[in-house]
C-alpha cells in the first residue's frame, strides 16, 4: 500500500513524484515532498514511489 | 536626534526598516498582495500544510518577491514535529528564517515553552535565523537566547482573540531584561495596542487576524503601518515624564494686568 498525504494512492506505485503532481494538477515548484521521514531534495522527483511508503508532500499556505 | 532612516530591525544578520510582521492567514489571496504593501511589511508569515488536489493557486504568486517569507511551525506539537516541518518549510526553498510554534493546548493555542526552547536549539543548530512564539517568561527567554534564538516572540494574548497587551509587565520585564530584539506576537487586535507595544521598546509588532478580519483590510493594514512608526518614533524620542500632580507648560509669570 502507498499512502500520500493520508490517503490510499495504491495506483501510483511505481510511479514517480512528477507523474502524481502532474496528474493531480499540483505545481511541483511549490512542493516539498518527504517519504518515510526523510525530506526528497527537489532534483529527486522522478524517483519513483514503492509499496509501503508513507509520502507527505506539502505547500505554503496562508498562517500566522 | 535620531534618524529613523537608519532605524533597523536586525534578525539574524538580516536588516529590516519595517517593523511590522504580517501573517498571511485568513486573507482572501486577492487581497493579500494589497495588504502586504499597504501594511509596508518585509516579512510575512506562512504556514504550510498538505497540498489540496486541484488547488493550482499558490499563496507565493501573491507575495513579491522582495519579501522576507516567515514559515511557522504550525501544526506541531513538540520539538521533533516542529524540526520536522521546518525542514519541509527550507526545502521550498524560501531561505532559512523560520517561527518556531509549539502547541499542544487546543483552547487557548498557549505555546509549549519547554518544547519551544528545544526546538528552538536543534533549529538553530541546523543554521535556521529561529523566532520562537513564547508565552513571556524571563527564564525561558534567557533559556532561548541560550539556544541561539534570533529573538523572542511573546504573546500579546491568545492567537486571533484581539485582545491586545494582556501580558504586558511581563513583555516589559523581557524588554528590560532580553538582549534580542523582543517581538510581541499573537493577540493584538488594534492600531493602538500595536503602538503601545512599540512605545514600551518592542522591536517590531506582529499581527494578522485584526487585519484579515477588520471591515477593511487596507485601511487596516496601513492604519497599523502609522502606528507601528509612530510607537517606535516615540520611543526613539523618550516619553516625557509622568506625574501625580499638574505641571503647567504655560508660563505662570507674565500675566496682563
Amino acid at each position: 500500500m502507498l499512502i500520500i498525504n493520508g490517503k490510499d494512492e495504491s495506483a501510483f506505485i511505481g510511479k514517480s513524484v512528477d507523474e502524481f503532481a502532474c496528474q493531480k494538477g499540483f505545481n511541483k515548484e511549490y512542493m516539498a515532498v518527504e517519504i518515510n521521514g526523510e525530506i526528497l531534495p527537489r532534483d529527486k522527483f522522478d524517483s519513483k514511489f514503492n509499496d509501503g511508503d508513507r509520502v507527505e508532500i506539502v505547500c505554503f499556505v496562508g498562517g500566522g | 536626534m535620531m534618524d529613523i532612516n537608519d532605524d533597523f530591525l536586525e534578525l539574524g544578520g538580516h536588516k529590516f526598516s519595517s517593523r511590522f510582521i504580517l501573517g498571511s492567514g485568513k486573507f482572501s489571496l486577492s487581497l493579500l498582495e494589497a495588504a502586504i504593501k499597504d501594511a509596508k511589511a518585509q516579512i510575512v508569515t506562512l504556514a504550510l500544510r498538505r497540498v489540496n488536489e486541484g488547488g493550482s493557486e499558490n499563496i507565493l504568486d501573491f507575495i513579491p518577491k522582495d519579501i522576507t517569507i516567515l514559515p511557522n511551525t504550525s501544526g506541531a506539537r513538540n520539538a521533533d514535529e516542529a524540526v520536522r516541518i521546518a525542514k519541509l518549510a527550507r526545502e521550498l526553498g524560501c531561505g532559512d528564517f523560520v517561527k518556531v510554534e509549539c502547541i499542544k493546548d487546543s483552547r487557548y493555542l498557549l505555546p509549549d515553552n519547554y518544547e519551544t526552547i528545544k526546538a528552538t536549539e536543534k533549529l538553530a543548530n541546523l543554521g535556521f535565523i529561529v523566532m520562537p512564539y513564547m508565552y513571556p517568561d524571563l527564564n525561558v527567554a534567557r533559556d532561548l537566547v541560550n539556544a541561539g534564538a534570533a529573538c523572542v516572540m511573546p504573546l500579546g494574548a491568545p492567537i486571533g482573540t484581539n485582545k491586545g497587551l494582556t501580558t504586558r509587565e511581563f513583555i516589559k520585564i523581557l524588554i528590560d531584561e532580553i538582549d534580542l530584539p523582543v517581538i510581541v506576537d499573537a493577540g493584538i487586535g488594534s492600531p493602538s495596542q500595536a503602538c503601545e507595544a512599540m512605545q514600551m521598546g518592542c522591536a517590531a509588532v506582529m499581527a494578522n487576524t485584526a487585519i484579515a478580519t477588520s471591515g477593511d483590510v487596507r485601511a487596516m493594514a496601513k492604519a497599523f503601518a502609522l502606528s507601528i512608526e509612530a510607537g517606535r518614533l516615540a520611543y526613539l524620542a523618550g516619553l516625557g515624564e509622568v506625574s501625580e500632580i499638574a505641571r503647567a507648560s504655560s508660563p505662570l509669570s507674565g500675566f496682563l494686568e
